[in-house]
């Protein structure tokens, strides 16, 4: 079935079936590969997408659902070929090894700092703990959510 | 050589492309037409399979081949060739691959494997390596047949794939000189390396007889060599590229699950082949970390020296070796780890049983070997009422000493005292820990300490070229994939330096390529910046020396008396007279037009110096290039009611020779650390009484998480520079990851006065323990 | 990608989502959070999945003293605790065991109904639901009935909905102001299913202070103890009555070993959690 989604801004139609994830649409069918699979689980937070103003695991959803919805990708951050104030903050802070788990985390990081502009220490572990990572230890993404947190609050 | 970026935090170069999610990793590439592959695979731990027809699922529409053992009669494997790409007369272990399916879509793939028949006939499986050595079930009867280096040790009819010894002293007149004699057990599961993606491969065979390999993979060279031989190809015409690795940490070492994509892709000429492994098939049928069952016996004068080891350390290897026969050999040549023991007796054995197959994973042997010389650590001292740092700084291995192959400790060996005593100092040792107002929590500190040596063959070679282009920018070709080490970067800093030019004029070719790149072994062991760096060192001198001779006949002086700086080659004792680099890199013009040299192009090589196997009865000999020590620490609070621990803190000290980039190695640190802690409280691959494996997901295999972590983590170094590395580097990366369990442990005990012998410390061990010590 | 066929329907009311769900086959799905996993594993095979996210009259929520609170089983985890303060001030106990479902991205899709749907014995939200009495209004074609939450489970992930009901909504009665405490153990502290999770609600704690317990993963349905309650009522907490209240909650459950502990600690922690959790909420101060 054709639906209609808007993402990155950009409206798109696709054909979907539902036995596919909105996942599997976004990078087996359009190609928009910064959302990763590591699980399929809702597990390990790779897949993360803001979707309809919420973050959420976009493995877990049944493409037909999302006829309609508002979706943002890692994709959709850079603005004019720069990085977004969070993308910058987890390259100063190491935030990231391989980079697998990174657009899941920079997502996270995006909707908890839409939502809350100065995250405490526990924020920041809720908003997060949904997004696995085996290399960084976790210790930079903090500090980069933090230092995301700065960047953003002395902007406005 | 210049001194200008190694040391720095230089950002790395790999960074835009991860914030950004434009990092290639093979899940993300697609090719017009490409199939998709589908794997049937075991649902028992051992078994005969009596049947196997795939003449429907053949059939099937969208289906464009299916592979069986039949088809693809190869086994594979670097150390030990043991694993076939396909099941053959009886599978091994619950995952298996008995046969693959290449289909239009994935849908079609997974149905067409619904119709595959396959009719298995059960054999009595094991799964203990105790039990397994007694022979009563062969898990390779043809072992004795089977292909291998002839450093491996197998014992055929006690499933042992490997039996390694040290022999050092003399064991008996060790015990007799020693006051004390203390004996302990230790034992730790099966655990699982979770890159975060999971592994995954492309292949395409051309209709030229060229075949070509995308894969998630740490070692493109090593694979393309174990492909090329499982498959009888020759080497130039395989061809393997590497994009970004999810995470390796050993898993995608050596060969995996590529053979069943190449096996497809024969099938299908001019076809991509893509196979990316769900959650599940890459806990089940990729490779873990050994499980291990260690038996230790010490010797101990009175004031804490120790006079004689004696140790047992037998692995559950899994279905299959392979890589894994190192494992055992590592951790039988480096136990007792960083201490010195005059008369040693030490026996590994890895042995085959019907439980997942083991591995390469961060630490190589040495999470295992440390887990029990470290705990027996902490036993002694506790025997003896001694300190337990105290009995440490006793026993280490010191300048002027040697290790358990008898090699020579040098100052430039580094310093595990210099580890210890800022790890002491970091985690203030010796301070008691405050402890919480509720009675039924208890705090406590532990440390501990650890040694490592890259684990590979004698000959592991690399080789590095650094192109001039027109502008004087360079590219470096080189082949130790970035698996999220942060190796691109620090190589770019290296190079800056060794050939005295800006590191924003360099670029790390990327993915690698066999086709093009150098030639690398692999990207395991943690030898990656020693042994690149001397490559490296080589190259860069070539490239100097080529641009050298070029500007000596422009401006008739010697070249030893020019120099290279940034933009431009100069006379030494007159700086002011220089040729820009742009006009040497292509070969020199003169005015008239007539030209010399040529584009610069520098190569180096490098196989590690003086290098011997060990003896095969006394495990004497020379297999190690360098050695890093390290130490860590770590403060816990137990809850006596529930078991629950929370590690409050943890330090890592390493001597990492010269650091290249902090930034970088600080990440490595606290992220092995991290993963350190995982295995240590709750990371285990569990099956039930029957063998079947009952932690396949995310769901059931847990890994720490954000909220799991100590709020306070520190990584530090010391820094004796390495002598046998042209930078005075050396390997730091699987480190971390090692000695964080015996700290916990040791803090548990701090905390709570018990003894935790077996990994992982669950709550409901720790109350059993209480338990028991109540009852004494 | 699931490996199966099947279809999706996305009604918009009520009635049309009878008539499809009358379909042999057909199940209702909301956050689709145990859903997808379950049909990924091939544990779950419906014919065709019916959303019922879109039918506005499921997404409702109201609280007041007299009805209590009651909300649509459309309503999200996290719509719960984060749009409306009535969930943390007056069922503190429900608060702090949804926080502890899942992530941040679950809780997001996840919601009270589908736990209770699901049926598993480890479900978060479903104890603290029983402790304040909580009942479901179900509807169907045939109409509508109110099923006490205690009376719905008959076994893991079984119940007593039939082919074609729905959980319309959650009623959670007002009695009073209560404290109390989810403890959830579990291997990891976040994104983990509890290995045991234990709700002690306290209502009226100045007043009559009526104790009630509840606990996940201990036997084969979320488990009240009634028979604890009644003990403990109008009893001073002195050690003896408080370690045989833990001890009737004990023996009230009948653990097994799983993937995430075994039955030993299960039904140990079954009693040392209650005597700790009245401890941690200040009504109990005997250490032993
Ligand atoms: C990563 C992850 C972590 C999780 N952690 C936890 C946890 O910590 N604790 C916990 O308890 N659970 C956990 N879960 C399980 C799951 O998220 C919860 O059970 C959740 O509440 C299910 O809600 P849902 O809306 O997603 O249900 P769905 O998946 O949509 O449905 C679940 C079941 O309920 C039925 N159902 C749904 N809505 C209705 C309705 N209105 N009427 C009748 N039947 C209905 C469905 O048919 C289905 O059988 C976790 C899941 C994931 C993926
Ligand atoms: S892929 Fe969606 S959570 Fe792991
Ligand atoms: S950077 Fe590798 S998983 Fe996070």
């Amino acid at each position: 079935m054709m639906i209609k989604m808007t993402i990155n801004g950009d409206v798109v139609e696709v054909d979907v079936k539902p036995n596919e994830t909105l996942l599997d649409v976004l990078r087996n069918k359009l190609y928009i590969t910064g959302p990763k699979e590591g699980c399929g689980n809702g597990e390990c937070g790779a897949c993360t997408v803001i979707y309809n103003g919420k973050p959420i695991n976009s493995c877990l959803v049944l493409a037909p659902e999302a006829d309609g919805a508002e979706i943002l990708t890692v994709e959709g951050l850079t603005k004019n070929g720069k990085l977004h104030p969070i993308q910058e903050a987890f390259i100063e802070e190491n935030a990231f090894q391989c980079g697998f788990c990174t657009p899941g985390f920079i997502m996270s990081t995006k909707a908890l700092l839409d939502r809350k502009k100065n995250p405490t220490r526990e924020d920041i572990v809720e908003a997060l703990a949904g997004n696995l990572c085996r290399c960084t230890g976790y210790q930079t993404i903090i500090r980069a959510v933090e230092k995301a947190a700065e960047k953003l609050g002395v902007k406005e | 050589m210049r001194n200008k970026y190694v040391g720095k935090s230089y950002p790395r170069v790999d960074a835009y492309e991860k914030v950004t999610g434009t990092a290639t990793y093979v899940t993300d590439m697609f090719f017009p037409g490409m199939l998709y592959a589908a794997v049937l695979r075991s649902p028992y731990p051992h078994a005969k399979i009596k049947k196997l027809d795939v003449s429907k699922a053949r059939e099937l529409e969208g289906v464009r081949a299916v592979v069986t053992a039949e088809d693809s009669p190869y086994r594979q494997g670097i150390y030990l060739v043991d694993r076939p790409i396909f099941a053959t007369d009886r599978v091994r272990y619950v995952g298996e691959p008995v046969a693959a399916v290449a289909a239009d879509s994935w849908e079609i793939a997974q149905k067409a494997l619904e119709l595959i028949e396959v009719e298995y006939e059960p054999l009595p499986a094991v799964f203990d390596p105790r039990e397994a050595m007694k022979g009563e079930v062969l898990i390779h009867p043809d072992l004795a047949n089977y292909e291998r280096m002839p450093i491996y040790n197998i014992e055929p009819e006690k499933n042992v794939f490997h039996h390694h010894k040290t022999r050092k002293g003399d064991i008996e007149k060790g015990f007799e000189e020693a006051d004390y004699i203390i004996e302990g057990e230790y034992y730790l599961p099966q655990i699982y390396h979770a890159p975060l993606e999971p592994h995954g491969a492309i292949a395409y065979y051309g209709f030229d007889g060229n075949l070509t390999v995308w894969s998630s993979a740490q070692s493109p060279f090593t694979l393309r060599n174990l492909i090329a031989h499982a498959f009888k190809i020759p080497r130039h015409k395989v061809r393997v590229i590497a994009p970004y690795v999810g995470g390796g940490f050993g898993g995608k070492a050596g060969i995996n699950m590529e053979g069943i994509v190449v096996a497809l892709a024969l099938k299908v000429p001019g076809k991509h082949i893509k196979l990316i492994y769900t959650r599940e098939e890459d806990i089940m049928a990729t490779v873990v970390r050994q499980g291990m069952y260690a038996k230790v016996k010490a010797g101990v004068k009175k004031d804490g020296t120790i006079v004689a080891w004696q140790e047992e350390m037998i692995f559950d290897g899994g279905a299959y070796a392979e890589y894994g026969t190192n494992v055992v050999r590592a951790a039988g040549y480096t136990t007792p780890g960083p201490y010195y023991v005059p008369n040693l007796k030490v026996d590994s054995y890895g042995v085959y049983t019907n439980h997942f197959v083991g591995g390469a994973f961060r630490g190589f042997g040495h999470g295992e070997l440390h887990w029990a010389v470290e705990r027996h650590m902490d036993k002694i001292a506790q025997e003896l009422g001694m300190d337990p740092l105290e009995l440490r700084m006793k026993n280490l291995l010191k300048p002027g000493l040697t290790n358990a192959m008898g090699q020579k400790i040098h100052e430039h060996t580094g310093d595990v005292e210099a580890c210890l005593k800022k790890a002491a100092e970091l985690i203030e040792y010796g301070k008691k820990p405050e402890q919480p107002k509720d009675p039924k929590k208890r705090r406590g500190k532990g440390i501990a300490a650890l040694v490592k040596a890259p684990a590979m063959p004698t000959n592991a070679a690399s080789s590095v070229v650094i192109k001039f282009h027109e502008d004087a920018t360079v590219t470096l070709q080189v082949s130790i994939q970035e698996i999220g080490q942060g190796f691109n970067t620090a190589i770019t800093q290296m190079a800056a330096d060794a050939l005295h030019i800006p590191a924003e004029k360099i670029k790390v070719v990327f993915p690698i390529d066999t086709d093009a790149n150098p030639y690398e072994w692999q990207t395991v062991a943690s030898r990656a910046l020693w042994t690149v760096g001397n490559a490296l060192y080589r190259a860069a001198e070539d490239a100097l020396n080529q641009i050298k001779n070029i500007a000596s006949q422009v401006l008739g002086v010697a070249p030893y008396n020019l120099e290279v700086e940034d933009d431009r080659v100069y006379i030494k004792y007159d700086p002011e007279t220089y040729i820009p680099l742009t006009d040497i890199v292509m070969g020199y013009t003169y005015p008239d037009g007539h030209a010399i040299g040529g584009p610069v192009i520098g190569r180096g090589s490098f196989v590690p110096e003086r290098l011997t196997n060990l003896d095969p009865e006394t495990g004497q000999g020379n297999v190690a290039a360098e050695w890093t020590f390290g130490a860590e620490a770590a403060e816990v609070e137990v809850d006596m009611e529930t078991g629950e621990v929370k590690v409050l803190k943890l330090v890592g000290v390493f001597d990492a020779g010269r650091v290249v980039n902090p930034m970088v190695a600080t990440g490595q640190i606290i992220g092995g650390m991290v993963q350190g802690m995982g295995p240590a409280l709750f990371e285990q691959i569990k099956y039930d009484e029957k063998g079947n494996p009952i932690t396949i997901s995310f769901t059931d295999y847990k890994l720490p998480t954000i909220a799991d972590i100590p709020e306070e983590m520190i990584a530090d170094f010391v820094e004796t520079y390495e002598a046998t590395s042209a930078f005075g580097v050396r390997g730091i990366a699987e480190h971390p990851m090692i000695s964080v369990p015996p700290a916990i442990a040791a803090a548990i005990y701090d905390a709570i006065g018990v003894n935790l012998n077996e990994m992982p410390f669950t709550p409901e061990k720790i109350l059993r323990a209480l338990k028991e010590k109540e009852n004494k | 990608m699931i490996a199966f066929d099947f279809a999706y329907h996305k009604p918009t009311s009520l009635q049309e989502a009878f008539e499809l769900l009358s379909e042999e086959g057909a199940i209702p799905i909301m956050g689709s959070t145990d859903v997808v996993v379950k049909m990924r594993a091939r544990r779950l095979r419906p014919k065709a999945v019916v959303d019922l996210k879109f039918i506005d009259e499921l997404k409702f929520f109201k609280f007041n003293p007299e009805e209590g609170m009651v909300f649509g089983s459309a309503v999200t985890m996290n719509e719960l605790i984060e749009d409306h303060p009535e969930v943390k001030e007056h069922y503190p106990v429900f608060y702090q065991a949804i926080k502890k479902v899942g992530a941040y991205q679950t809780r997001n899709r996840a919601t009270v109904a589908g736990n209770i749907g699901n049926s598993s014995p480890a479900a978060d939200s479903v104890p603290p639901l029983l402790t304040y009495n909580a009942k479901l209004k179900i509807v169907s074609k045939e109409g509508e009935r109110i099923v006490e939450l205690k009376d719905f489970f008959t076994g893991p992930g079984k119940n007593v909905l039939k082919q074609g009901e729905i959980i319309h909504s959650i009623i959670v009665p007002y009695e009073g102001k209560s404290i109390g405490m989810y403890y959830k153990l579990s291997r990891i502290k976040a994104v983990d299913l509890s290995t045991i999770g234990v709700a002690l609600t306290v209502i009226d704690p100045e007043g009559k202070r009526d104790i009630r317990i509840a606990l996940a993963s201990v036997a084969p349905t979320p488990l009240r103890v009634f028979e604890a309650e009644d003990f403990i009522r109008s009893k001073e907490l002195t050690k003896e009555n408080v370690e045989e209240f833990a001890k009737i909650v004990q023996k009230n459950t009948s653990p097994i070993t799983d993937a995430r502990g075994t039955k030993e600690y299960r039904y140990e922690m079954a009693y040392v959690l209650p005597i700790k959790i009245l401890r941690e909420i200040g009504l109990y101060k005997e250490v032993n």
